[in-house]
């Protein structure tokens, strides 16, 4: 599925993924001195990620698929998949090569509970389930945010890209975390 | 003597990676539900998320122009409690209320379905799961009174 290739001691992958809006996007991902450069196959749009402003970066399983999940140290997520298990070795190389950085792995929840910890770092909302991390809502996704008794209400913003498109989503809050 | 208060169960989904689903749905970023392990897997913003049925409350679905709608409530501390109640493990969580997905009602060019038949089978079966469940879940506790 994927074409893997040198290019500067570095890597290149033809067919990578995107997360945007809850669509995956296909595009060509590359790993440069400079930083990370995804370019995508159907608009043309480029994304940047210079090699400095990489915080955090974790491997973990997407739809499917393998994908690493970047930290920026400017507070945003940017998610990259498509890849394979066997891809993980050559990601982790590059990272510590050229960005001085260690590829973490991250564990998913599968324990299938709607209770957990919602936690804010960034603009990204992580929510755990048993110190697992369940799912993550970047929140420039988010069109509007309303609070109610116990109850926070995320809208998004739609996207006709994804097959089924999140819409809102609800959480309870105890009574504890709001006082 | 003393009443003793009824703790929900948490039942889990997967135990290991290798129960997941390699379903094509799961992998399309659609809703799929998985018979087999009482489970709804939700597409949440590029990632797969399982809820187990006995999460979920009750789902609606509503069609409006040219989109179809899917809500789902899930059970959480503080709601009216019901018959099947009693009270939650930890009620000093966050709990995921509600979500709501849409979907478009119109093929493109190339397309067998419309993505919208992916709410329609999800609602469908979710319906259907949740039936099983709590009919299973109803003879336990005769068997245990």
């Amino acid at each position: 599925m994927l074409m893997a290739k040198a290019l500067d001691g570095g890597i290149e992958f033809q067919d990578a993924l995107l997360e945007q809006r809850g669509a995956m996007q296909k595009g060509r991902l590359k790993f440069m001195d400079s930083g990370i450069v995804f370019k995508n196959s159907k608009t043309g749009k480029v994304e940047n990620i210079g090699s400095t402003d990489i915080d955090v970066v974790t491997w973990q399983r997407f739809a499917g698929h393998w994908g690493i999940r970047i930290f920026a140290k400017n507070g945003t997520l940017h998610r990259l998949g498509g890849f394979r298990e066997a891809d993980k070795e050559k990601i982790a190389k590059v990272f510590t090569t050229k960005y001085n950085n260690s590829m973490l792995d991250k564990e998913l929840c599968l324990k299938g509970w709607n209770w957990g910890t919602a936690k804010f770092q960034g603009s990204v909302l992580s929510f755990e389930v048993a110190k697992d991390l369940d799912f993550e809502v970047p929140l420039n996704y988010v069109s509007q945010c309303t609070t109610g008794k116990n109850e926070v209400t995320l809208e998004f913003h739609q996207n006709d890209d994804a097959p089924v498109s999140l819409m809102e989503l609800r959480f309870h809050i105890p009574s504890s975390e709001l006082a | 003597g003393k009443e003793v208060e009824k703790v929900r169960k948490s039942t889990a989904s997967y135990k290991n990676t290798n129960q997941w689903p390699r379903d094509k749905e799961v992998e399309e970023l659609k809703i799929y539900v998985d018979p087999k392990y009482e489970t709804v897997i939700l597409p949440i913003f590029g990632m797969p998320v399982p809820f187990h049925i006995s999460t979920i409350k009750n789902i609606s679905q509503s069609i409006e122009g040219d989109y179809t709608y899917l809500r789902i409530n899930f059970f959480h501390p503080g709601a009216t409690i019901t018959k099947e109640g009693g009270s939650f493990p930890n009620p000093e969580a966050t709990f995921v209320k509600e979500v709501t997905y849409r979907s478009i009602n119109t093929k493109e060019p190339g397309e067998i379905s419309a993505p919208s038949s992916n709410l329609n089978t999800a609602f469908r079966m979710i319906k259907d799961v949740q039936k099983k469940f709590k009919t299973r879940e109803a003879e336990e506790r005769e068997k245990e009174d």
